[in-house]
């Protein structure tokens, strides 16, 4: 078992509803537990390997919860001055962030705008794909977490919108 | 056979072995067959439209693919999935991996050059257009292909003198044939991908020409020289230049070619 199976491993546990798996074979023995520190296995016997895989991971996995937790912290203390919840857009790929589709065409979208389902956002590309966001709620957009052009990560919120009911 | 015949819906229907292109539309023309996939509401996972020619078709910096009725093939497929799929990313590099597995039927010295162009004796023979849309959680990849089966002459394209399938083997090749071909391999590839995209990409740089050359391209504006070391896991170029090792992706530079 190499850190590529390990990472599956993981990603098994983390998209099933079990909580613990452990492996036990002659030479190794594996712990992944969901929600602490995901991997305990002290007396692992691959000497020279770190045991936390690299977190530049090429890509995304689908781990619901950390990726998206960083970036936030300035319009999370701004919404908390309000009582409004915001709904996150997020980028589905680790890419580049590009506000139009060419660089001399008008943005696809700016702050203050109302916008819907099935809207364009933005797009994200990443190896020459293009990845057109869409709104998935109505409402208004209230801000653009993101500049022209810079890389975003799996699960990086893009956009702030107020929901309409 | 001939070298230009109308598609045969019902001769691909009967040599598909893929659940891709069960749901297959064949028009005489269309602007772009990937905006049309997009712009499709009841769109299926694996269907795929053909286009006999495409007035808007899209390629390399806005330059239309250039495609003689009736002799080539262009077609999107449309995979319907979700933000959670790990490979996407690496969708147009599959899709080579797989193209170049499928079209080394017909000629077995087919390369790849990065990101996702396939070239038989070094020149151009199929290009690919990966899109996508996102909505919530509902992710839809639409991958746009453009295959020289039949076409002998490509005027106007000198420059980059492409190749077919026709002028590599000497005869016409029965496009419903590569097609149900390349199907069949994007959906084994994508199956694999699914669970983990390794094992197909250790086999794209298996066939990949550029790496493990001295390459010359366009970043930023300027030209600049390397030797391409190797393809990273998320797909990106890695090359050596005098400022040390770096890292491109697909998008980032353009224009590479051989360094004498």
């Amino acid at each position: 078992m190499d850190l590529k199976d390990i990472r599956l491993l993981i990603k098994m546990v983390d998209d099933s509803n079990v909580d613990e798996v452990r492996i036990e074979r002659e030479d190794f023995k594996i712990t992944v537990r969901k929600n602490r520190g995901a991997l305990v296995s002290p007396q692992q016997i691959f000497p020279g390997q770190a045991f936390i895989p690299p977190v530049a991971a090429p890509v995304p996995t689908p781990a619901p919860a950390p990726a998206a937790a960083a970036p936030v912290s300035a319009p999370a203390a701004e919404a908390a001055s309000k009582p409004t919840t915001y709904h996150e857009i997020k980028s589905p790929i680790v890419g580049t962030y590009y506000k139009s589709p060419a660089p001399d065409a008008e943005a696809y979208c700016k702050p203050g705008d109302m916008v819907k389902p099935g809207d364009v956002l933005c797009i994200i590309e990443a190896m020459k794909l293009m990845n057109e966001i869409e709104s998935d709620v109505s409402g208004k957009l209230v801000k653009i977490m993101v500049e022209n052009g810079q890389p975003v990560e799996y699960g990086q919120v893009l956009f702030l919108v107020e929901p309409v009911k | 056979m001939r070298y230009s015949a109308a598609f045969n819906l019902e001769l691909f229907q009967q040599l598909n072995r893929s659940e891709y292109g069960r749901r297959l539309g064949v028009f005489d023309s269309l602007d772009s067959t990937n905006d049309f996939l997009k712009k499709k509401e009841d769109l299926t996972s694996g269907e795929v439209v053909l286009a006999e020619t495409q007035t808007a078709g899209k390629g390399r910096s806005g330059r239309a693919w250039s495609d003689e009725k009736g002799h080539n093939l262009l077609f999107s497929l449309g995979l319907v999935t979700d933000t959670a799929t790990r490979f996407v990313p690496l969708a147009p590099l599959l899709s080579a991996a797989a193209i170049r597995d499928a079209l080394s039927y017909y000629c077995p010295e087919i390369k790849i050059k990065w990101p996702n162009d396939l070239l038989i004796s070094g020149r151009k023979t199929a290009g690919i257009l990966t899109e996508a849309k996102t909505s919530g959680t509902h992710l839809t990849l639409i991958i746009g292909i453009g295959i020289n089966v039949n076409q002998t002459r490509f005027p106007g394209l000198e420059d980059i003198n492409p190749n077919s399938l026709a002028l590599a083997t000497g005869k016409p090749v029965q496009r419903e044939e590569v097609l149900a071909r390349v199907l069949g391999e994007l959906q084994a590839v994508f199956s694999k991908a699914r669970w983990n995209p390794d094992p197909v990409m250790a086999r794209y740089r298996q066939h990949c020409v550029t790496v493990a050359q001295r390459i010359r391209f366009e970043w930023n504006g300027e030209t600049h020289e390397g030797v391409a070391e190797d393809i990273a896991p998320d797909g990106r170029l890695r090359i050596r230049t005098e400022a040390g090792i770096l890292e491109f992706n697909g998008s980032e530079i353009n224009h590479i070619r051989t360094a004498e």
